[in-house]
């Protein structure tokens, strides 16, 4: 007797929906980062680094790693570096125009000689304020939060973190040509509530961050 | 013609004595540098954070060193 109703026994393929294709992708690129150890050596100048070894900060708790570490691109420095560099070679094109023009200053030599050396002096200074000013420039995103460590002209300190499933958005912006050149950008991470906003300023690989970011977000949420 | 060398004079102590002061200042504002790199260096460290102390201390050095340069030659 030919059946007349023959239910279907093979199992259904499981249609994903696009929202979720994302969030396999985004958990893949999560995985890629927590499992990639290669080039992970923090140097002196270092702006980005996936993963870094032998970096602690305050409040770092147990079980938390850090996955990504950031600081400004190191051609936004560009600015101090080149005043910097001016700053230095005005007193060489100084004495020489003086030799050339057959002035003397009306001081003794070794007052110009200490003159000089004080000179010289706070130029260093001023290098190397504007270096620690960009070395602890830092943001951090860790297995459990976003940390943002700022630190400006010796008088301004503050460190600001939010748990990953409070944050509600992350964006990026690359606009200018140095940005497009060297690859950095501002990431923009938007946090729910009361909770302030955070700000990576021309960070390096900006699209990257925010892959990590989301992958990370949504690797908590699926947890 | 006395008191003309005797206004240089005036004027070169004076200097010495700014010169004096500033560098003073100069000494104890990175003093306070020094300060700052080691408490950042609590909120955040890295392997090459202790590097930062060192040229901090340095500069310190190399200020104190003009100050009594300037103490004693000028």
């Amino acid at each position: 007797m030919p059946d007349i109703f023959v239910s279907n026994t093979e199992p259904e393929e499981k249609k994903e929906t696009p929202h979720g294709e994302e969030h396999k992708v985004l958990q893949s690129i999560a995985k890629t980062i927590t499992t990639d150890s290669s080039d992970n050596m923090l140097h002196f100048l270092t702006s980005y680094c996936e993963r870094p070894k032998g970096v602690f900060f305050t409040n770092l708790e147990e079980g938390e790693e850090i996955i990504l570490f950031l600081r400004r691109q190191l051609v936004t420095n560009a600015p101090w570096i080149i005043k910097a560099l001016v700053a230095s070679l005005l007193p060489i094109f100084f004495f020489i125009g003086m030799n050339l023009l057959g002035l003397v200053l009306p001081l003794p030599e070794d007052y110009i000689l200490v003159f000089t050396f004080f000179y010289y002096l706070v130029v260093l200074g001023y290098v190397f304020l504007n270096f620690i000013s960009w070395f602890y420039n830092v943001s951090l995103v860790t297995t459990a939060r976003v940390v943002d460590i700022d630190f400006s002209q010796l008088v301004y300190e503050s460190v600001a973190a939010t748990k990953l499933p409070q944050i509600e958005d992350v964006s990026y912006h690359q606009v200018g040509v140095l940005p497009s050149i060297f690859d950095y950008g501002d990431v923009s991470v938007q946090t729910a509530g009361s909770a302030s906003n955070f700000l990576f300023a021309s960070v390096p690989h900006p699209e990257k961050v925010v892959h990590i970011i989301n992958g990370l977000i949504a690797e908590k949420g699926s947890s | 013609m006395f008191e003309l060398f005797q206004n240089a004079l005036l004027t070169l102590v004076l200097i010495k004595i700014l010169f004096l002061v500033i560098s003073f200042i100069f000494t104890i504002f990175l003093l306070v540098v020094l300060k700052q790199v080691n408490s950042m260096n609590r909120v955040i460290n890295e392997a090459s954070s202790g590097l930062l102390i060192y040229i901090s201390i340095l500069l310190i050095l190399l200020s104190a060193v003009l100050f009594l340069t300037a103490l004693v030659i000028l």
